[in-house]
């Protein structure tokens, strides 16, 4: 006799009723989803901070745009994470467990309809945030795009949010577990956040969506880099699978068990276990690649961004072309700018009209003023938190938009801002020089230097140059030089240019005292 | 001596029903937290940011609080006694005071001045930020039932946030507050007074499905 095994013949398995009936669940999941009542809370706080803080924010794609890590993306998080864990906990804390455990499904199916119902709300309130803000920001900016790879990142970082928070919640369900993983997550996002801001978004931390407001400047005359978006992309998307593969093996969950994970052909359930284990297995690779890449992350000395080596196409940091927008002061002072600020061009040339207006002619006066990036600007301005700096023959004021607007921009820091470095630049010198151990000494002119500058910067009705700031001088020798300077602003225009035409040169080689100023 | 038991026994089944020993659990690790947040610097700066963290942590307490309140007994329990109220707000005083206690010594825990870690403001917001934050929680729960009213508490964290970031000062987002204002106190005291008094009386919304 001999032992026939007859395998019984695998039922044809009809995949469109499989698929019809995960997303019928899935439909039901969306429609009984808790997360919709958080939704017009989560819109009263997207307009009263991301909003509104763009709004503010100068007309410029990137910088607008970082709202969405920045900003409202912390917003989404708690309610994604306290959601979606009521959501995973709700077979335990119901004790349903015996009663679903005998449905045709696999758990998993289940429980990955149920997140997905929740994480459908939560992508939607976020690409709907999105959409709003991105529509509002292209109204307002007069050049570039769209940044999408923050979108990305911030899209699957939620969902791996949701994964993480929908397993805890399945792992350990009860009624306390909601509240404490979102509140977890928040500190951890928050505690993360702190680490970012103080390492400058480099190294691991450049995994935190959650970072320092980035300046004017970025993706103006540079291309913003989309290496830390990818490794975000890779670390998020790891812990989603990871979660979810976690989900399908854990047995408390109602998962296929980690027993004989590895083996391929162990008892019922092997295929469920297999595919649980890959994901699982792929989300962990991918997470600790994805950590692994963000720990080489540097600052780019070239494009002033975050790069990371491994990823990094150093042809993408070619300078964007551009042709700048230009328009005359009076007395045919030219102002440059980068079409990025081609909105602040007229308040830039009404910036710079009066002050020309008393110094054209005077040696070492600028004929015309151009916008350079941030990054050009010479390390002894920047240090000296100034916009620019006149240089060249004939001399040019170059000068960067990055300091130059606030991030809630003040028009008269923005416009005294120029007078004060083209005025000092005329009657005293450069700003200053750094020595050898990089720190800044301060070029604060004498006293009827001082005088003259403050009395020109008076006349035109802008704020004196910052010469009480302790680096400089002290301010008890304020009173001489603001009584000279009282005298200057109040001669007539004609009177100030003259004596200056005059007088330039011996006042910056130091032979004019305050009292022989008129 | 008989009655004493009884109501000792009472009162220790209520809070066992609630799940109060895992609540002083947590509200423990929200102390834990606390204090490894000051030990090992995840808070930013030294301004308004600093208060961040530990709102957030005050926020979570309450929101466990909040979610205590759930009685799995529903609507049969409203027909056994007229103790029913006493021990609702007993209850409440008595969470809400562990969590003042367990943030106090979180915060003592890691006080270290010379190392500039300390819990900026002192103790004081905390007195003031939990019940306060537990108030709204309570009333979420006279709308909401007491298992979803975390996200009373967890809101009104956020919102607070977004007002301490925005230096916005009106009384009624009370954490972002100076701790000695007067406006905050009152706004927070009376949110607590109205849902103390209203649970108290009303007891949490009990739904058809438990929750």
């Amino acid at each position: 006799m001999t032992a026939v095994t007859v395998r019984e013949p695998r039922p044809a398995r009809n995949r469109s009723r499989s698929f019809l009936l995960a997303s019928r669940i899935a439909t039901m999941e969306v429609r009984h989803s808790a997360f919709v009542w958080a939704i017009p809370l989560l819109a009263v706080l997207f307009v009263y901070d991301p909003f509104q803080a763009a709004a503010h924010y100068p007309a410029l794609w990137n910088l607008r745009a970082s709202v969405v890590p920045d900003k409202f993306w912390p917003v989404c998080v708690p309610f994604a994470a306290g959601f979606s864990a009521w959501a995973g906990s709700r077979e335990g804390r119901r004790n349903t467990d015996d009663l679903v455990a005998a449905t045709a499904r696999p758990a998993w199916t289940r429980q990955l309809c149920s997140l997905a119902g929740t994480l459908a709300w939560v992508l939607a309130a976020f690409g709907t945030g999105v959409a709003v803000l991105y529509v509002s920001i292209a109204r307002a900016v007069t050049w570039g795009g769209p940044p999408v790879w923050p979108i990305a990142a911030g899209a699957v970082s939620l969902t791996a949010v949701c994964a993480f928070a929908f397993t805890l919640g399945a792992l350990f369900p009860g009624r306390f577990t909601a509240p404490i993983v979102a509140v977890g997550i928040s500190v951890l996002t928050l505690a993360v956040f702190s680490r970012t801001v103080s390492e400058g978004g480099t190294s691991v931390f450049a995994l935190s969506l959650d970072g320092i407001v980035p300046g004017n400047d970025q993706g103006v005359f540079y291309p913003v880099a989309p290496d830390v978006s990818i490794v975000q992309v890779m670390f998020f998307a790891g812990c989603t699978l990871g979660a979810i593969g976690l989900l399908g093996l854990s047995p408390r969950t109602g998962g296929a068990g980690w027993r004989g994970a590895i083996d391929f052909a162990s008892g019922a359930g092997a295929r469920l276990r297999v595919a649980a284990t890959a994901v699982f297995a792929a989300g962990i690779a991918l997470a600790v690649i994805g950590f692994g890449l963000a720990a080489t992350a540097r600052m780019s000395p070239a494009t002033g961004g975050v790069e990371v080596p491994a990823l990094h196409d150093s042809a993408s940091d070619k300078a964007l072309l551009y042709t700048p927008v230009c328009a005359a002061a009076s007395g045919g002072f030219q102002v440059c700018l980068h079409p990025a600020y081609k909105g602040y061009l007229s308040q830039s040339v009404s910036s710079f009209g009066p002050v020309m207006a008393e110094l054209s002619g005077l040696p070492g006066a600028p004929v015309r003023a151009v916008e350079i990036p941030g990054l050009a600007v010479p390390s002894v301005v920047q240090q000296a938190f100034r916009d620019g700096i006149v240089i060249g023959s004939p001399p040019v004021y170059e000068f960067s938009m990055d300091g130059a607007i606030a991030q809630v921009p003040d028009p008269a820091q923005f416009r005294d801002g120029f007078r004060q470095d083209i005025v000092h630049a005329v009657v005293i010198g450069p700003v200053g020089q750094l020595t050898a151990s990089g720190v800044l000494q301060w070029n604060a002119g004498t006293q009827a230097q001082q005088a003259v500058e403050d009395g020109l910067l008076r006349a035109i009705g802008s704020q004196p140059y910052p010469a009480c700031n302790p680096y400089m001088q002290p301010c008890a020798q304020q009173s001489q030089v603001t009584a000279a300077a009282a005298r200057f602003a109040a001669l007539p225009a004609a009177t100030r240019h003259a004596w200056l035409a005059a007088n330039l040169a011996a006042l910056k080689a130091g032979r004019i005292t305050p009292a022989r100023i008129p | 001596m008989n009655g004493g038991i009884g109501a000792g026994r009472l009162a220790w089944l209520h809070l066992r029903s609630r799940r109060a020993p895992a609540a002083l659990a947590a509200l423990l690790a929200c102390g834990v937290a606390l204090w490894a947040s000051l030990h090992y610097h995840w808070w930013l700066g030294t301004g308004n940011a600093a208060d961040e963290l530990p709102m957030i942590l005050q926020g979570g307490a309450a929101g466990i609080i909040a979610v205590t309140t759930h009685s799995p007994f529903g609507e049969p329990e409203r027909a056994t006694g007229r103790r029913l109220p006493f021990l609702r707000v007993a209850m409440v005083l008595v969470l809400c005071g562990a969590a003042i206690g367990f943030f106090a010594l979180g915060a003592s825990a890691a006080y270290n001045p010379q190392a500039g870690v300390y819990l900026f403001g002192g103790i004081l917001p905390v007195v003031r930020n939990v019940p306060g934050m537990t108030g709204i929680g309570l009333i979420c729960c006279l709308a909401t039932g007491s298992l979803t009213a975390w996200t009373g508490p967890l809101a009104f964290t956020a919102i607070a946030q977004f007002a301490l970031i925005a230096n916005y000062s009106w009384p009624i987002t009370w954490p972002a507050r100076p701790p000695s204002d007067r406006g905050g106190w009152i706004a927070a005291m009376i949110v607590f007074a109205v849902g103390l008094v209203a649970f108290t009386i009303r007891g949490p919304r009990i739904r058809q499905s438990g929750e």
